[in-house]
């Protein structure tokens, strides 16, 4: 794929009550653009109702995930050169959450999942008067840091099978999330939060494919936080509690 | 207790239970393959030792399935997403041990009967048959521990994927070791 | 038309609007609070794009005083010095409310304690950060905790006008387009937050969120309200330079890089800072941005027209880890943070100007409270970095205060004048009837590349004359073209046409400050008239639109804490 190049977008169109039609696009490539970049030159040129979701377009807020060659990914930070094949490039919405419109999705039921798998931090009542001391070298920080950069973006989710198919399973991202919120010294309930999702339909549906962490944009291994959930629950249940 | 604490403790023990039958499996495997099934089966006043043996992995088969069983039920709305290389090959398990156990307590009560077993055994097919049923057990074996090193010991990524290639080697191995020894 | 009605209303779900929330919450737990926003819940904005940090006197040796001071020297001493004050007086607390309270868990240092950072500009090490992607976590968290409390989301909900009451006595409701159904929606409130963000995405090169088109301002302006500093538009010095037709070029590549070493070398290798300040490349951003212009105007740029940023001397194993999240965006641009050089360009990045406000969040229209980048006054002619995100989470958590107080007082619900709504729905339908859809990306192009040549760092009466010309040109173009298609569920043509719409405006009421303060402060540089001024004798400007006509006046600034003689005894 390089400049001068025609490749041929096959983009999975229909809105929430229509069924998805592929529809395709041939689009002149300039420069080394991304998937984005592509998507955004389709809407302008050739589709002006294309629905696409995008706000930062420099992978910090999560919005532009969609399915890429059937796997999915950030587009703002995925050049076209390097996921498409023999001039042709395929993208679908996020699978597992309801379409609003051609490629963007409604976002509501991650975070629903991500809010009551209890994935906000909850103050100690001691007050606001001084902060926690944690040295950058201490366990404490290193394992709170080791997830704790996660943006939100979906594609963990839309990675993982187990997520699509149970709807009480958190998902990875949610259950990363509490992971780190285990992890946090500052957390009034930390250890305590495991009981929350350890139960019945929850960390423990996880089969530990690894897909979440194959294809986190971060870099991030959500796959490993939730064996150290899993491991972490198990020890708390051997000790007697709930 | 609460049930949150059950549901866990039940997991813990379908994940010990089957780390037990694996080594129990293994030294069934060895046992088939250094004196084989037909003697294990005749074997006369071999004492208590033996007998006990077998009927404590067939305890922790009956655990390791069960529970297996009993998750697989629980998930069963996940259809084709649960359908991992663990769970296929469990499944396969599942319909082969109790055949294979009640063949063999048969054939261990009814030495006549044994002589059949034994007769059709032989056969090229069966061969095939048994190396199969190896591959299945190692298989899923090796994916099970895969896992608990996975969830147990927080193996990083690049210890999964050398974990990946011992695992393949060993299946290969798993299929060559009972054709090498016919 | 869908109606609904909240006690509280927040328009915008970046720092400002989401610390309103909870704030709103937390002082009116009865009352109903409602975010809405024309992306996602803690998505769109800006907020989420804070890399370097959040400024705070909490260090040994540090005061607000001294904070306050940089503050006020940074802005050009054209700052509201009482909502300077708010800033710099609230940051300790708010800082230890992300922490404790919100879950924000910043770096620390050697000895457990906040690590603080040296910014330009700034006379002591005061910014406090997680890594170079600072805002992700506070927003994050932020976020977490609204979903976690009964505060009502209107997602894809983009707000089109500020409605009063047929009196115009004080504000009734918002008017929104659901954008999933393209229907309209009529929210009525009590009491309503403007804190939608600014973004001068109006510029070819700009550091903003996409989807970033001044909103906020607009609407402010269509409701008759005044807007001061306009003209003090902000460039970020370090824009990543990657080439035309991506949209990763203009995002920005962080202040701390500068802070920690980096130098900016022309396209022949040579460092320029060092003649022209002592500070070098840690000098504000306002004069670095000049003189990077003047030196792609001398004919010394790089390939692509801008210039090089080094970080190598420094060590590259140092700058991938004190600057992973820069050296992996670099990396997917296929350029080399670390090791190599990196092409910039100064990239607009932050508009000081905005809503004329009060230090407790009110403005000229009862009912309506305003905080974050919408707003003016705070940062005077330039911001320092580190304290735009100070800003909108200390002045959208005052506003959410403050409206949950004036829930108390005020009356209930009004009825939105019938007209205003009727004219507002009509001209958001306009376009949808009309076809030219493959217009409006040239359109855009062309003001963005008239407000860069024209109404950019450096400015001239001739060029600001020209581009006052091109704008109502640009105007009355727009107005002749449509959507290309009568769908209005989740159309984005239809929401870019609006989009140019509200930047035309802002656009125009940036050119007219600017064409109001003949003299050079901070960001507004006019080669005309090169020369600050008299600091004493300060004046800022304030644009309102009447009718069609924009208007424009210098008052005076009220030098009420500190008067540019004393800073002479710091």
């Amino acid at each position: 794929m390089t400049a001068g190049e025609v490749i041929t977008v096959t983009i999975r169109r229909g809105g929430e009550h229509g069924a998805p039609v592929p529809v395709d696009f041939r689009v002149p490539i300039t420069g080394d653009p991304t998937v984005l970049d592509l998507v955004t030159a389709i809407q302008r040129d050739q589709a002006p109702d294309l629905g696409y979701r995008f706000s930062c377009r420099v992978g910090m807020c999560g919005s532009c995930a969609m399915l890429v060659q059937g796997r999915p990914r950030w587009t703002c930070r995925t050049r076209v050169s390097l996921v498409a094949r023999r001039g042709r490039l395929d993208l679908a919405p996020l699978p597992g959450l309801p379409v609003v419109k051609d490629l963007a999705v409604d976002m509501a039921p991650f975070f629903e999942k991500w809010a009551a798998a209890g994935g906000g931090f909850r103050p100690c009542e001691s007050g606001d008067a001084v902060l926690a001391l944690v040295a950058p070298e201490s366990p404490a920080r290193r394992n709170a840091d080791a997830a704790i950069e996660c943006i939100g973006c979906g594609v963990c989710a839309a990675a993982c099978r187990v997520a699509g198919a149970e709807p009480g399973y958190p998902g990875p991202a949610a259950l990363n999330r509490v992971w780190t919120l285990v992890n946090d010294v500052r957390d009034a309930d930390g250890p305590r939060r495991l009981a929350e999702v350890a139960g019945p339909g929850g960390l423990f549906t996880c089969h530990s494919q690894g897909a979440c962490t194959a294809c986190c944009p971060k870099g991030l291994d959500p796959s490993r936080s939730i064996a150290g959930l899993k491991r972490a629950a198990v020890l708390a249940a051997l000790r007697g509690e709930p | 207790m609460t049930p949150v604490r059950r549901h866990v403790l039940l997991w813990l023990g379908q994940r010990l239970a089957g780390l037990l039958l694996a080594g129990g499996l293994a030294i069934h495997l060895f046992q088939v393959w250094s004196v084989g099934g037909a003697a294990l089966v005749a074997r006369p006043g071999g004492g208590v030792g033996w007998p006990l043996f077998y009927a404590g992995v067939v305890g922790l088969a009956l655990i390791h399935g069960g529970l297996g069983v009993h998750g697989l039920w629980r998930e069963r709305r996940h259809g084709l997403a649960a359908l991992s290389i663990q769970r296929l090959t469990g499944i396969a398990l599942v319909l082969f041990v109790p055949v294979h156990v009640s063949v063999s307590i048969a054939c261990v009560v009814c030495p006549a009967l044994a002589a059949t077993v034994f007769q059709v055994a032989a056969l090229p097919l069966h061969r095939g048959f048994e190396a199969a049923v190896v591959a299945l057990v190692v298989g899923h074996g090796l994916g099970g521990l895969r896992v608990l090193a996975l969830e147990g010991l927080l193996w990083s990524r690049g210890q999964k994927a050398l974990a990946w290639i011992a695992a393949g080697l060993t299946m290969a191995a798993a299929v060559a070791v009972p054709a090498g020894a016919w | 038309m869908i109606r609904l009605e909240t006690d509280i209303l927040i328009l915008g779900s970046g720092g400002a609007g989401l610390f309103a929330a909870l704030h709103a919450k937390a002082g009116a737990p009865e009352a109903s609070v409602t975010v809405a926003v024309k992306g996602l819940l803690g998505k769109s904005g800006c907020t989420r794009m804070v890399q370097g940090g959040y400024n705070v006197a909490v260090g040994p040796g540090d005061s607000v005083e001294r904070h306050f001071l940089d503050t006020i020297e940074g802005g050009g001493w054209i700052n509201d010095q009482d909502l300077a004050w708010k800033l710099v007086e609230t940051a300790p607390a708010r800082v230890r409310e992300l922490e404790n309270q919100i879950g924000c868990f910043f770096d620390r240092g050697p000895d457990g304690g906040l690590h603080r950072k040296a910014f330009a500009g700034q006379s002591f090490d005061r910014t406090v950060h997680k890594g170079d992607l600072t805002g992700i976590e506070i927003i994050g968290r932020l976020a977490e905790q609204v979903w976690a409390r009964d505060i009502r989301r209107l997602e894809d909900h983009r707000a089109i006008a500020l409605l009063p009451d047929a009196a115009g006595a004080a504000l009734a409701g918002v008017l929104f387009i659901d954008m999933r159904s393209g229907d309209f929606t009529l929210v009525r409130a009590r009491a309503v937050l403007l804190a939608t963000g600014g973004g001068p995405t109006m510029y070819r090169y700009h550091t903003p969120s996409g989807d970033k088109s001044c909103d906020g301002m607009a609407m402010a302006l269509r409701a008759g309200l005044p807007l001061r500093d306009m003209e003090m538009v902000q460039f970020h010095p370090t824009g990543l330079l990657a080439g035309p037709g991506t949209r990763m070029t203009g995002t920005v590549l962080e202040e701390g890089l500068r802070g920690a070493g980096g130098w900016l070398l022309t396209g022949g290798g040579e460092r320029f800072m060092l003649r022209v300040d002592d500070r070098a490349e840690r000098a504000t951003r306002d004069i670095i941005s000049r003189t990077m212009i003047e030196e792609i105007r001398a004919g010394r740029a790089t390939p692509h027209g801008g210039l090089y940023l080094k970080m190598a001397h420094l060590g590259p194993a140092r700058v991938r880890a004190e600057f992973k999240g820069m050296v992996e965006r670099c990396a997917d641009c296929g350029l080399d943070l670390a090791g190599g050089l990196v092409e910039v360009i100064p990239s607009a990045h932050y508009m000081m100007g905005g809503v004329v406000f009060a230090p407790d969040g009110s403005t000229a229209l009862p009912g309506l409270f305003a905080a974050g980048e919408d707003t003016g006054g705070v940062h005077g002619a330039n911001r320092l970095g580190g304290n735009g995100v100070a800003d909108s989470t200390i002045f959208g958590g005052i506003a959410g205060d403050t409206m949950a107080a004036w829930l108390r007082d005020a009356s209930g619900f009004r009825e939105p004048d019938r007209d205003l709504l009727d004219q507002a729905a009509g001209r958001a339908l306009a376009p949808l009837h009309r076809n030219g859809a493959g217009r409006l990306a040239d359109l855009r192009d062309r003001l963005a590349t008239l407000m860069w040549d024209k109404v950019g760092i450096l400015r001239t009466g001739r060029d600001l004359a020209d581009a006052e010309a091109a704008l109502a040109d640009l105007g009355a173009e727009l107005a002749e073209t449509g959507a290309g298609s009568a769908s209005p569920a989740y159309n984005p043509a239809w929401h870019d046409w609006l989009n140019l719409e509200n930047l035309i405006l802002v656009s125009r009421a940036i050119l007219l400050a600017a064409q109001t303060r003949q003299g050079s402060r901070g960001a507004h540089y006019r080669c005309d008239f090169p020369e600050p001024g008299d600091l004493a004798a300060s004046s800022y400007t304030e644009v309102r639109l009447q009718g069609e006509v924009l208007t424009a006046a210098n008052r005076p600034v009220r030098h009420t804490r500190v008067r540019p003689a004393q800073e002479t005894g710091r």
